[in-house]
C-alpha cells in the first residue's frame, strides 16, 4: 500500500449495492436467457424461432375455395335456351324463359356477380367484348325483377382495365343499370384451390369482388379464335385469372377444361348481338363482325359453346378439342340434342 | 464536458505528479500475464481464425471446419434476420455467445473478438503520428458518434419490412466480403508469381499451393471487387483522421451491442480519489468512452489500454463495488435525431421496394441466383451480403452483383456469370456455407431431383436459349456442338436436327444443329462457358423458368417423356349426326 | 515523445500502471489455455463431416433413372439443287447393297461407305489385318435406322468363297449353330446374323437385342440374294464334302498353297471324314484333265517316297505310310483330284474313297455349270 494522498477527498462515492448489482445481474440473465430460448429452442418447440432447414420463413398460401352456384333448373325447362328478337332485352327475356324464367334461379336479397367480357378497349360493336346494351338489361332485371340486393360487375382483362372498362362502354352501363364495378387492385387476387384441376390446381384469382356473393352470371360475346377455335362462354372464365396467364397457351385446351369445373356458376349468356366471325379475340375491323340476332342462356356450358360453335360461327360439327376435355371433367355434355328450346 | 479544456497538463510523462512516491513495476509475469496481452492474444487469436475462415472456404478445404461461424456469431445477423423473416436459421443461434459476452462485460467484442475492429486498431497504431495531447483530442468524444445508432435504426427498422441491408456496413459481413473477393485473389496472384520465381530458378514452385487461397484452378476474378476494396479500404484510411472512424461512427453491430452494453455486469470504474486527473487514460482509449470522467458505457470497446496506462491504478475493470456515479449510458442520441432515423428507417423501405428493376414483371435476365436459393424477396430478406458462396465456388462462377443485376436493394448478392465459369452439377457448397439461408441448405439429390425430390424435380438456375445467328453450324456451315457435347443431364436438354450441307468451299460436310428442350435444362451454364463464340456466346443462358420462383417459370407443365404422336390436332365427331 | 525518425509506431507504448492483481493473472492464464484449447478444436474440426452428404450414390442414380429415349429426327441428306422432287432424288442411294435394304420403316441412316484394303483400318482398326489375310477386297457398310433402334450391315468382298470360308472359321463361326440356306451359309447372333455368301462375309448387327432387330435383320437375309457377284454359287468341292458327304462346316477346310507340304499342290478342300479318328477326305480341281493327270503322277510319285504302294490302277493308287500305317488313297476323275488320307485301315480308306466318288458324281449332276 503506497502513501500517496486521496484525491478529491471532498468526493462522496456512490458505489452499487447488492441489490442493484443482483438486479442488473437478473436483468441480464433473464434477457440473456429469453435470447437464448428464442434462438436456440428446438424448432416446433412454443415460442422457438429456431428454423433448422430455412423452409420456414417461405411465404405460406393458404388457398381458398369457390362455392358451387349452380341452381337445379325447374323440371321441364330445357338446358339450353334461345332467344330470338329484334332488341337485347326481348332476346334475353326470352332466352330466360326458355331455362325456367331469371326469377328461378335468383332469389331477393342476392348478392351477384356478372361477369361480362372486358378484355380490351374496342367499341361495342366490334365484338370483342360484352354488348353494353345487353348488361344494361341484365342489371336491371336483376335489380328490379329479382330484387337481388347488389350486382357486382367484375373482369381482369388483358389490356389496361380501367381503359377497357370505360371504352367498351360497360362501365357506363353497369352505371346506369345500378351495378357496381370491381377492378382488379393489386390486392384484389388470392390463390383459389380446384379440386381435379389438370393444370390450374392452385392459381391466383380475383377474389374480392367473390366476397359473400350468393349468385354468379357470366355474359359473354362470341368470338373467333385462332389457337382454341372459338372464345365463348367457357373461356371467357379466363378473365378471373391472375398471374401468368401467358403460359395457358402451351396447352390451351386443358386449361379452358379446367376452367369449366373452376367456376360453377348459376347461369351462362352467351350474346349472339355481335359475332365477331374472323381476327379474333381482339378484332377491331367492322367487316371481321357478323350482326345478329340471337341471345343464349344455359345451365349447360358446354352444349350452349356446341351449339354456338355450330349455328352462330357456322364452323359445323367440328367441335374444339377443350368440348370434350370439359365433358370428361363433368360440366355438362356436348350433345345438346333433344335439350334446346328456342323461342323465335 | 470537455475535461481537456479545464486542465493544464504538459504533454510530458506524467508518471512524476507532483509528490507522488513511484512504486516498483510489477513482476515480469504478471505483467505479461496482463489483461491487455490477454486481448491482444484474442485479437491475434480471432483474426487468425478468421483468416482460417477464409482460406478453408473452399473446395477441396472445407471438410468439417465451421467456416461461417465467425458471421454465425453475429448478433447483428441473427437479429437483423429474425426481423425480416421472423425465424432464426441453422446456425444464428450462436449470436446468443456474443449477446452473452456483451451483457456480462460490454462491449468487449469490438476490441477482443472483432477482425474488423482489429484492422483499424493495427493500422491506427501503426500509422500513428499523434503526440500525447494530439491523442487526448483524438480519442475525446464526439457528438458525430451518435451517427451510428441512427444507421443501426435505420438498418432495423428496414430489417422489420423485410429489406435486409445490414450486409453493407456490419463488419463481419465486410471483411469477409472483403478478403473473399480482393484479398484473396490479390495474394493468389503474388503467390503464382512467386512460385514461377522459385521455378525459374530449378525449385519445386508447387510448394507454396497449400498457402494459395483457390488452388487447383486458373486465377479468379470478380465482378466489381475494385469498388469492394476501395470500400473497405476508404474505412481503414480513415483511422488516420479519428482513430478507429468506422467503428465509432458507422458500425451498426457496435451500435447494437453499445445499446445493450448499458446493462453490463462489468465495466471500466474509475476511483475518484486516487485519480489525479492527468488524461493519460486518454491517450489510448480506443472507444473515445472518456475513462476521464464519466464513462460512457456504450462507447467503451474494454480495450483495458486505460487501466495500463493510468500511473495511478486509478482504473479498474470490475462487477462489484462500482461507483454508479461515474458512469453514464452514453448514447446521447437525443430525440430529435431519433425521430430522423425512425423516419429515414420507414421511408427507405418503399424507396427500394419500388425502384421497380428486381420485380416479377421487371426483372433482369442475368438474376440468376446460386442452386437453393430462395425465391427473390425471400431472398433479399436473407442474404447478408457475405459473400462467403462466392468464396468457396469452385469454378469461380458466383459474382458479387453490380447494379445491372438487382438494383441498390441486390448490390454483392451472389449472381452467376456463365461466361466466367459454369454451375458444377453436383456441387452444393454455396448452400452449406450461406449462415442465414438465403441459400437454403440442399442436398445433391435435392439438386438433381432425385431420390425424395424425384418429384419435385431438380433445382433449376435458369434456361438456355440459342442465339442462332451466331451459332456456328446454324449461320456459317461449320460443324461443332460443344454445347450439346457437355450437357451434363440425360437426357440431354440440348439436342439436334443433323443436315448434311454443301457448304461455300464445295465440301459435303456434316452439320449438327442444336435446338433447346426446355423441360429439360437445369440452367448449369456450361453451354455458355463453352461456346467458341466467347464474347457473345450463341447460346447464354437467361433467369427465366428458374424452380424457386413460381411467377418467373417459362413453362406451364413440363411435356410427356418419350416420343409419342401428338393428338393436339384430332378433332372428335359426334357419335350420330 | 514521439519518434520522427520511425515509419510505424513512432510513439512508444509505455506500460503505466504499477499493480497487477491476483484475479487479473489468474484470468490472463486460463484466457490463454482457452485459446489454446480452442484453436485445437477448431483444427479439429477439419474431418468432421460425411463425404456422402457432398455427393449422390450409384444406387440413388439407378432406383430414379428415367431411361427416358427421345425421338431423334433422321438425318437429312444433302440433295444437289434441280434434283430436288424427282424419284432418284427421293431414293434413297444404297451403293451396292439392294434397294429393298429399306422400307418398312427402316430408312438409311447417312451414306453406305465404302472401304478398301488402304482406308478400311479407318472403319474397323486392327481387326482389318485378318480380313486382308484372307484376301479383302473392300468392305461396304450401311446403318439403318427406324427412328430408336439401328442396324448395322457390313459386307466384306473377300474374293473367293474359300476365303469367306476361311475368315469365317477364322472368327469362330464354324463352333456356332450354322444354318444354310441354298449356297448361303449363316448362324444367328443375339442381335442379329453374320454369314457369308459367294465371295461375301456379311455381318448383320442391331444396338440391341430385341425383336424388332432381329426381325429386320432375317429381312435383311433375304435381300442378300440381290448382291453382285460373279459366282454367287459355291464351289463344287463345297457341295460335295457338305451336301454329297453331309459334313458339318466345322469339318470342311481349306488350304490354299503347299498343301501336304508340296510346292506343287494348292487349292485343297478338306473334310473331316466321320467316325475315323485322323481320316480326312480331300478334293482338289484341276483347269483340265492334262493338268490333273499332270499333279496327279507328280503327287503319286511324291507320296510314294515315304508309302508303300498297296493297290495301282490307271488312275488310281491306295499306299500305306511306312511308319504311321495310315492309309493314303488317291484318284483322278476328269479334272479332279480326290482321296482319303489318314485311315486306319485300307478298307475303311476304299470305303471312303467310294463315298467321296459318289458324292462327286452326284454334285456334279445337281450343278451342271460345276
Amino acid at each position: 500500500m503506497s502513501d500517496k494522498p486521496v484525491q478529491k477527498p471532498e468526493y462522496v462515492k456512490q458505489p452499487l449495492t447488492r441489490r442493484q448489482f443482483a438486479g442488473r445481474v437478473a436483468a441480464v440473465a433473464g434477457l440473456g436467457g429469453a435470447a437464448a430460448y428464442l434462438a436456440l429452442a428446438p424448432e416446433g418447440w412454443l415460442g422457438s424461432l429456431r428454423d433448422t432447414t430455412g423452409l420456414l420463413s417461405k411465404p405460406v398460401v393458404k388457398p381458398f375455395r369457390l362455392h358451387d352456384y349452380r341452381v337445379d333448373k325447374p323440371a321441364l325447362a330445357a338446358d339450353v335456351g334461345i332467344g330470338r328478337g329484334p332488341t337485347p332485352s326481348e332476346r334475353l327475356r326470352k332466352a330466360l324463359d326458355a331455362i325456367g324464367g331469371l326469377q328461378h334461379y335468383i332469389k331477393p336479397g342476392d348478392i351477384v356477380v356478372v361477369k361480362p367480357n372486358v378484355a380490351f378497349d374496342r367499341a361495342p360493336n366490334l365484338g370483342a367484348t360484352t354488348n353494353p346494351e345487353t348488361l344494361e338489361t341484365l342489371i336491371r332485371m336483376l335489380l328490379v325483377d329479382c330484387r337481388a340486393q347488389e350486382v357486382r360487375v367484375t373482369d381482369n382483362p388483358i389490356e389496361s382495365p380501367p381503359d377497357c372498362f370505360a371504352k367498351s362502354g360497360l362501365n357506363v352501363a353497369t352505371g346506369n343499370a345500378g351495378g357496381r364495378v370491381y377492378l382488379p387492385d393489386s390486392n384484389a387476387f388470392k390463390v383459389l384451390n380446384t379440386p381435379g384441376a389438370e393444370l390450374i390446381e392452385n392459381w391466383a384469382f380475383l377474389h374480392r369482388p367473390f366476397t359473400n356473393v350468393d349468385k354468379v352470371i357470366g355474359v359473354a360475346p362470341v368470338k373467333d379464335h385462332n389457337l382454341c377455335s372459338a372464345s365463348m362462354r367457357i373461356k371467357n372464365w379466363y378473365g378471373l385469372l391472375g398471374g401468368r396467364r401467358n403460359q395457358f397457351h402451351q396447352d390451351i385446351h386443358s386449361i379452358v377444361s379446367d376452367l369449366s369445373i373452376m367456376m360453377r356458376p348459376t347461369l351462362t349468356l352467351l350474346d349472339g348481338s355481335n359475332i365477331l366471325m374472323k381476327n379474333g379475340p381482339t378484332g377491331g375491323d367492322p367487316s371481321d363482325v357478323k350482326p345478329g340476332n340471337v341471345l343464349m342462356a344455359a345451365v349447360d356450358p358446354v352444349a350452349q359453346d356446341a351449339w354456338a360453335y355450330e349455328h352462330l360461327l357456322e364452323r359445323g360439327r367440328n367441335y374444339p378439342r377443350y368440348l370434350f376435355k370439359a365433358e370428361e371433367k363433368g360440366s355438362g355434355r356436348v350433345d345438346w340434342q333433344g335439350r334446346i328450346k328456342e323461342i323465335v | 464536458m470537455n475535461h481537456i479544456q479545464l486542465l493544464n497538463i504538459e504533454p510530458s510523462d506524467s508518471s512524476r505528479s507532483k509528490g507522488a512516491v513511484r512504486l516498483p513495476p510489477p513482476p515480469k509475469a504478471r505483467k505479461f500475464l496482463r489483461i491487455t496481452n490477454a486481448r491482444i492474444l484474442s485479437q491475434i487469436f480471432f483474426f487468425t481464425m478468421f483468416l482460417l475462415a477464409i482460406w478453408a472456404t473452399w473446395t477441396t478445404r472445407v471438410g468439417g471446419y465451421p467456416v461461417s461461424r465467425i458471421l454465425e456469431m453475429d448478433p447483428l445477423v441473427s437479429i437483423a434476420t429474425a426481423l425480416a423473416t421472423g425465424h432464426v436459421y441453422r446456425f444464428l443461434g450462436w449470436g446468443i455467445l456474443v449477446l452473452g459476452l456483451t451483457f456480462l462485460f460490454g462491449r468487449v467484442f469490438c476490441n477482443w473478438i472483432c477482425p474488423y475492429g482489429t484492422l483499424h486498431q493495427f493500422v491506427g497504431w501503426l500509422f500513428n503520428t499523434r503526440n500525447t495531447s494530439e491523442r487526448w483530442k483524438s480519442n475525446s468524444y464526439r457528438p458525430v458518434y451518435t451517427l451510428k445508432y441512427m444507421i443501426l435504426a435505420v438498418l432495423l427498422i428496414m430489417a422489420s419490412m423485410g429489406a435486409l441491408q445490414i450486409g453493407l456496413l456490419d463488419p463481419i459481413c465486410l471483411m469477409y466480403r472483403t478478403f473473399s473477393t480482393v484479398f484473396s485473389p490479390a495474394a493468389d496472384m503474388v503467390i503464382v508469381s512467386l512460385e514461377d520465381r522459385l521455378a525459374a530458378a530449378g525449385a519445386d514452385g508447387v510448394v507454396l499451393d497449400a498457402v494459395k487461397f483457390a488452388p487447383g484452378v486458373d486465377s479468379r476474378v470478380f465482378v466489381g471487387s475494385f469498388w469492394i476494396g476501395v470500400f473497405l479500404m476508404t474505412l481503414v484510411g480513415m483511422n488516420l483522421v479519428i482513430p478507429r472512424f468506422f467503428c465509432r461512427v458507422l458500425c451498426p453491430l457496435g451500435a447494437m451491442l453499445g445499446a445493450i452494453a448499458r446493462f453490463s455486469v462489468f465495466r471500466i470504474d474509475r476511483d475518484v480519489h486516487k485519480c489525479t486527473d492527468c488524461n493519460l487514460c486518454l491517450t489510448r482509449c480506443e472507444g473515445a468512452a472518456d475513462p476521464q470522467g464519466k464513462v460512457r458505457l456504450s462507447e467503451c470497446f474494454s480495450c483495458m489500454n486505460c487501466i495500463d496506462d493510468c500511473p495511478e491504478d486509478a482504473l479498474r475493470f470490475a462487477a462489484v463495488g462500482l461507483d454508479t456515479k461515474q458512469v453514464v449510458p452514453g448514447m446521447s442520441l437525443g430525440r430529435r435525431r431519433a425521430v430522423f432515423a425512425a423516419m429515414a428507417g420507414v421511408l427507405a423501405y418503399p424507396f427500394l421496394k419500388n425502384h421497380g428493376v428486381n420485380t416479377d414483371e421487371n426483372y433482369s435476365p442475368k438474376l440468376i441466383r446460386p442452386p437453393g436459393s430462395v425465391e427473390e424477396s425471400d431472398f433479399l430478406s436473407k442474404c447478408i451480403k457475405c459473400d462467403q458462396c462466392i468464396k468457396v465456388c469452385p469454378t469461380n462462377v458466383l459474382q458479387p452483383a453490380t447494379f445491372e443485376e438487382g438494383g441498390f436493394e441486390g448490390l454483392w448478392t451472389p449472381v452467376m456469370n456463365f461466361n466466367i465459369g459454369h454451375c458444377q452439377l453436383k456441387c452444393t457448397l454455396c448452400s452449406e456455407v450461406c449462415p442465414t439461408g438465403a441459400i437454403r441448405r440442399i442436398t445433391v439429390e435435392e439438386k438433381l431431383g432425385k431420390a425424395d425430390y424425384a418429384s419435385a424435380g431438380p433445382v433449376v438456375l435458369g434456361t438456355a436459349f440459342f442465339d442462332l445467328g451466331r451459332c456456328l453450324p446454324h449461320a456459317m456451315e461449320i460443324a461443332c456442338v460443344v454445347c450439346e457435347e457437355v450437357c451434363p443431364v440425360s437426357p440431354k436438354a440440348i439436342q439436334t436436327k443433323d443436315e448434311e450441307v454443301r457448304n461455300v468451299y464445295g465440301e459435303i460436310v456434316l452439320l449438327n444443329k442444336p435446338f433447346m428442350v426446355p423441360d429439360l435444362c437445369i440452367g448449369c451454364g456450361i453451354c455458355q462457358v463453352e461456346c467458341p463464340v466467347t464474347d457473345s456466346p450463341a447460346v447464354y443462358v437467361t433467369s427465366v423458368g428458374e424452380s424457386r420462383s413460381i411467377e418467373r417459370r417459362l413453362l406451364l407443365a413440363p411435356r410427356q417423356h418419350a416420343a409419342v404422336a401428338s393428338d393436339l390436332i384430332q378433332i372428335q365427331p359426334l357419335k350420330h349426326t | 515523445m514521439p519518434r520522427t525518425d520511425r515509419l510505424f509506431n513512432r510513439q512508444a507504448r509505455k506500460v503505466l500502471r504499477r499493480k497487477i492483481g491476483l484475479a487479473e493473472t489468474v484470468f490472463g492464464a486460463s484466457f490463454l489455455i482457452v485459446i489454446v484449447l480452442s484453436t485445437w478444436w477448431v483444427l479439429a474440426q477439419k474431418d468432421n463431416f460425411d463425404p456422402a452428404d457432398r455427393d449422390i450414390s450409384y444406387e440413388t442414380l439407378e432406383k430414379d433413372s428415367t431411361g427416358e429415349v427421345l425421338y431423334e429426327a433422321p438425318l437429312k441428306l444433302w440433295v444437289e439443287p434441280g434434283r430436288a422432287g424427282t424419284p432418284a432424288a427421293a431414293a434413297p442411294d444404297t451403293g451396292i447393297f439392294p434397294a429393298a435394304i429399306v422400307g418398312e420403316g427402316w430408312s438409311l441412316k447417312g451414306r453406305v461407305q465404302d472401304f478398301d484394303p488402304s482406308n478400311v483400318y479407318e472403319k474397323i482398326n486392327g481387326a482389318a489385318e485378318q480380313y486382308i489375310a484372307f484376301g479383302f477386297r473392300a468392305l461396304h457398310w450401311a446403318t439403318l435406322t427406324d427412328g430408336t433402334r439401328s442396324i448395322a450391315i457390313e459386307l466384306y468382298d473377300q474374293g473367293t468363297f474359300a476365303n469367306v470360308l476361311g475368315i469365317f472359321a477364322a472368327q469362330g463361326g464354324n463352333q456356332r449353330d450354322v444354318k444354310t440356306k441354298g449356297d448361303m451359309f449363316y448362324y444367328r447372333t443375339s442381335v442379329g446374323v453374320i454369314g457369308g455368301y459367294g465371295p461375301y462375309y456379311f455381318k448383320i448387327a442391331g444396338d440391341e437385342a430385341n425383336e424388332t432387330v432381329v426381325a429386320q435383320a432375317a429381312r435383311l437375309l433375304e435381300t442378300m440374294d440381290d448382291l453382285p457377284a460373279q459366282e454367287k454359287s459355291a464351289p463344287l468341292a463345297y457341295h460335295v464334302m457338305t451336301q454329297g458327304l453331309g459334313l458339318a462346316l466345322g469339318d470342311v477346310s481349306y488350304e490354299r498353297e503347299n498343301v501336304f507340304q508340296y510346292d506343287f499342290l494348292s487349292d485343297f478342300w478338306f473334310g473331316k471324314a466321320k467316325g475315323q479318328a485322323d481320316a480326312r477326305y480331300f478334293l482338289n480341281e484341276q483347269a483340265d484333265e492334262a493338268k490333273a493327270a499332270q499333279v496327279y503322277e507328280r503327287f503319286r510319285d511324291e507320296q510314294a517316297h515315304d508309302h508303300a504302294v498297296l493297290d495301282q490302277g490307271e488312275d488310281r493308287v491306295v499306299m500305306r505310310h511306312n511308319f504311321l500305317k495310315t492309309i493314303f488313297a488317291l484318284q483322278r476323275d476328269g479334272a479332279i483330284l480326290l482321296g482319303v488320307d489318314g485311315a486306319a485301315t485300307r478298307e475303311a480308306a476304299e470305303g471312303s474313297l467310294k463315298r467321296l466318288r459318289e458324292a462327286v458324281h452326284h454334285e456334279r449332276q445337281a450343278s451342271p455349270e460345276a
